[in-house]
């Protein structure tokens, strides 16, 4: 970098050092980099059970853990993940940061209930480690009735208020996004002039806004049947377990998109930036992003095609599966079509962009193999099903995220992380991911059914792969927070655009000013003008 | 977007006339669902319970919740509300509505399952 | 950047002392918390849309057991329930036109009106969850469906014309059953009126800060945000009380 580049003198990392002065912040960067911190150490915790889990996977026989230890080991893995890392991950880390100066405004719509949301995370996220600490829970992710509700006899109430309140944390997030892309768009921001990450999180939002309640309700309706007696879900009652079900995916199944569409968000980003060309068909990509939200709410039931629900059911919840798969393709195929003739470059947050495409082909494609009906029977509950989610989730999702981290991380901190082992890492996760999960998709194949701790000697070897890529996997994920912290003092100085990026927020400062604009800027260029010129910017009077 | 929406400052101001109709008009369709509640429609009891309950609810959102003078967005909202609960209760219904396409077994009568009826209350 | 240009940002025209510093301008203040409000409000509507989804469920494969748990629910409780909510709606949209016509006290009167009516329907519930308690009709262990009739038989002595309707009805359904499907329905309702409830305590609390903000003054016909959004709130809370009542107190009264 050049020596002529300074960290600015004002800027919003150093606009108060106290405690009190993170603690009680109402700006959205401050919050976002708390956000950072908070899933950071949440994805450590569940990473640990993921190693728990493979180790115990990498003999046959159940040697490691018990069985009853291993079913804690995958739910707590999974809930942490899902609800304290995935969820949250890129709208409250890179949306809460970026949002405001992508759109020209100087915060989101409301700083206080943006605070307030970190600190409900903060709660649930305590609730459910607390049940952790006191011994867990064994019903999986999913807390399927009438298991969570009268048999298991671990901490199920506590975790299950630890997600219900986080869940508000994940709505109020949602619900100041969407207030702050209507209401707080710079004059010249119009709605075809937004990045696609903008896009991507709005379209998000609607999910989290929609969708959230009703888990949360599932979740009371579970509490007051296990704490109370109550029988809403009770068989013995009359009740209908598959009723959870059906609630428990209505949210559930648009929550994986509340995961997945702002990685794609962050891949237009990266996509155009580093082929320096515009979009190929923008108002295509940010519609799709629309259509995978609303088409995500009608297709939950492929998740219970062997629960018991009626054959007729199925068939029209199969054929809408097939029908979310188009958006998806859509921006597959224009990020492809982008990177075409252009000047495409290799830097690492790149390298994230094209693991990504290719991971969330394969996820989504091993996605229409499962909305298959016949197909579905056999591979329900195996680990194809554990392979698709995670190629989706980790290798879509988590790439994302990390691409994004990297794009971003000197517009948040003003300084650049080490080239070439930010490289090293990018390279470790691709390949230790496709070794850690490709195995699973085989060995599902072949039969071996999810959430046991034991199975049959001849899928060692698929196993040992899997676990041995998973450390792979996981060193890969150790060095960024290696070279990340370094970077802090140790890195070069970014300066205000390091990519030559052509979005609002490159305009200004690295690390910018506490209220982001001085003026409120004026936007009087399209998207994306990478052949046109830089962009320009113009003070309003 | 702040240059668009700079129309109304303190916002319409109902008459109080209104407000008291409005008022009146709940009280009246409350009267009409509970008296029509005792006349046997059959089906359609249920059906006019709901129509005036949507009714009822209109006029709340409309007048007290001055929907009437808010921006189409605030509208759109609205509907978004609604368009998802009615996905959420009409795809449910695709599968139980269809359940019973295929025969299922009768419920059960047994008793033993729970404690059995009429036994004396624990005092 | 320099501070020449940040104090011209300061601006020609004076600030509303309630504008937040990173809004231009007040109405773009105002239309955000109405955005905000309704979105969550739309929330709102599908927490309670999970509720509803499991109630359409079984009240049409136990209709007969909801009819018949129905009419355990008192009407006159309910009905006049239901009017005080409506005459509270009424209150708290008057306590919202005061504010916008810059009258400090009726605001405050309209509102302390409103909290008094929410406080009668919460009272009223108190009296309806006491009778259930004392019929043993709360859901779970202790529950005992014929509780109620037996009881009425007993203090009616031989002769006694029995429960409402209870006898003279033909019931397809066992006492067994009953037993288990009443217990669908009266899951349904606690966890309904419980929520509701608790929706309204909720919106009691927010009241009072607002009541007391309105009595400092803090208001006026430009900034009445806080006043208007929890008159959305309790509007809203209102309408969910609109269809809970026939929903669960007028199942099948005609018989
Ligand atoms: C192309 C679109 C997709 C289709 C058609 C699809 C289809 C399916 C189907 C049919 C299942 C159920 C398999 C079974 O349990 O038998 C499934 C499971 C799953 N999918 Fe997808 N999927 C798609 C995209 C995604 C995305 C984008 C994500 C996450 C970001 C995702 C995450 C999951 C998860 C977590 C499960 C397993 C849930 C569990 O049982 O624990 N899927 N998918
Ligand atoms: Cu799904």
């Amino acid at each position: 970098m050049l020596d002529t580049l300074k960290i600015p003198g004002r800027h919003y990392l150093n606009d108060g050092h106290s405690l009190r002065s993170w603690l009680f912040t109402k700006d959205h960067k401050r919050i976002a980099i708390m956000y950072l911190m908070s899933i950071s150490i949440m994805f450590f915790i569940g990473g640990m059970f993921a190693v728990g889990i493979r180790f115990e996977l990498a003999t046959p026989q159940g040697d490691f853990v018990t069985a009853d230890t291993y079913n804690k080991f995958f739910t707590m893995h999974g809930v942490i993940m899902v609800f304290f890392f995935l969820i949250p991950s890129i709208p409250a880390v890179l949306g809460n940061f970026l949002i405001p100066p992508m759109i020209g405004a100087k915060d989101l719509a409301f700083p206080r209930i943006n605070l307030l949301s970190l600190y409900i995370f903060w709660i649930g996220a305590a609730f459910t480690l607390y049940s952790m600490v006191v011994g867990g829970v064994d019903t999986g992710w999913t807390f399927y009735t009438p298991y969570s509700a009268t048999a298991s006899n671990t901490s199920v109430v506590p975790t299950a208020v630890g997600i219900f309140i986080a869940g508000f944390s994940s709505i109020l997030t949602g619900l100041n996004f969407i207030v702050t892309i209507h209401r707080m768009r710079a004059p010249g921001m119009t709605w075809f002039r937004l990045p696609l990450f903008v896009w991507a999180h709005y379209a998000t939002s609607l999910v989290q806004v929609l969708g959230t309640p009703v888990i949360a309700i599932t979740l009371v309706m579970l509490g007051v049947e296990r704490g109370l007696g109550f029988g809403i879900f009770d068989a013995a009652r009359g009740g209908d377990p598959v009723l959870f079900q059906h609630l428990f995916w209505f949210y559930s199944h648009p929550a994986v998109y509340i995961m997945i569409l702002p990685a794609l968000g962050v891949q237009s980003e990266l996509i155009s930036t580093f082929s320096r060309k515009t979009i190929f068909g923008y108002s295509f990509v940010a519609f799709s992003s629309l259509a995978i939200a609303v088409f995500g709410f009608i297709v939950w039931a492929h998740h219970m095609f062997v629960a018991g629900i009626s054959t007729y059911a199925a068939m029209v919840f199969s054929f809408l599966s097939f029908s979310v798969a188009i958006p998806s393709a859509v921006k597959v195929f224009n990020w492809s079509a982008t990177l075409y003739k252009g000047s495409v470059s290799f830097d690492t947050p790149m390298l994230y962009a094209y693991g990504f495409m290719g991971l969330f082909a394969i996820g989504g494609l091993t996605g229409l193999f499962l909305a298959t009906l016949g197909l579905d029977v056999h591979m329900h509950d195996t680990y194809f099903v554990v392979a698709h989610f995670h190629y989706i989730m980790v290798g879509g999702a988590i790439m994302g995220y990390l691409g994004g981290l990297h794009f971003w991380w000197p517009k948040m901190t003003g300084r650049m992380y080490s080239e070439f082992f930010s490289r090293v890492s990018a390279i470790m996760v691709f390949v230790g991911f496709n070794v850690t999960f490709f195995p699973q998709f085989v060995v599902g194949y072949l039969g071996m059914p999810r959430r046991y701790h034991s199975y049959p000697d001849e899928m060692q070897v698929l196993n040992v792969m899997s676990s041995a890529g998973a450390t792979v996997l996981g060193l890969g994920y150790v060095l960024p927070v290696l070279y990340f912290l370094y970077s802090l003092r140790r890195g070069a100085v970014a300066g205000p655009n390091p990519w030559g990026a052509s979005g609002l927020e490159w305009h200004l400062q690295s690390p910018p000013l506490t209220e982001n604009f001085v003026e409120v800027p004026e936007v009087i260029n399209e998207p994306y003008e990478y052949e046109h010129s830089v962009v320009k910017e113009k003070e309003r009077v | 977007m702040a240059s668009d929406h700079a129309s109304h400052g303190a916002g319409h101001v109902s008459p109080v006339s209104l407000y008291v109709t409005i008022f009146l008009a709940l009280m009246v369709l409350t009267g009409v669902t509970v008296g029509a509640a005792f006349v046997n429609l059959g089906q359609f009891n249920f059906l006019v319970a709901m129509i005036i309950a949507v009714f009822k609810a209109s006029l709340v959102i409309w007048y007290f919740m001055h929907v009437k003078y808010q921006s189409p967005l605030t509208r759109l909202t609205v509907a978004t509300g609604l368009f998802f609960l009615a996905i959420l209760l009409g795809m449910m219904l695709i599968d139980y509505s269809s359940k019973g396409f295929t025969p299922m077994p009768p419920p059960t009568d047994d008793d033993s399952v729970l404690g059995a009826p009429g036994a004396p209350p624990p005092h | 950047m320099s501070n020449a240009v940040a104090q011209a940002d300061h601006h020609a025209h004076a600030h509303h002392p309630a504008q937040q510093h990173h809004f231009d301008t007040m109405p773009q203040q105002k239309e955000a918390a109405v955005l905000g409000m309704w979105v969550f409000l739309l929330t709102e509507i599908l927490f309670f849309g999970g509720l509803f989804a499991a109630y359409m469920i079984y009240r049409v494969w136990y209709f007969e057991a909801f009819a018949e748990a129905s009419r355990r629910l008192s009407l006159f409780w309910g009905g006049l329930n239901t009017a005080v909510l409506i005459g509270s709606s009424l209150t708290m949209a008057m306590a919202v036109r005061g504010a916008q016509t810059n009258k400090r006290t009726a605001t405050v009167n309209w509102l302390i009106l409103t909290m008094i009516l929410g406080a009668v329907f919460l009272g009223v519930k108190v009296i309806e969850y006491q009778d259930k308690f004392a019929n043993y009709e709360v859901p779970g262990a202790t529950y005992n469906w014929m509780y109620h009739d037996e009881r009425a038989a007993a203090a009616g002595g031989e002769h006694a014309a029995p429960a409402p309707g209870a006898a003279h009805r033909q019931l397809a359904l066992s006492p067994g059953q009953l037993q288990r499907t009443t217990q669908i329905y009266f899951s349904l309702y606690f966890t309904m009126t419980g929520l509701h409830a608790l929706h309204m305590i909720i919106g009691i609390g927010l009241m009072s800060v607002i009541t007391w903000m309105a009595w400092q003054g803090k208001f006026d016909d430009q900034y009445y945000t806080p006043v208007e959004m929890s008159g959305l709130y309790w509007h809203f809370v209102d309408i969910v009380w609109i269809f809970l009542f026939p929903l669960l107190y007028l199942v099948e009264r005609h018989q």
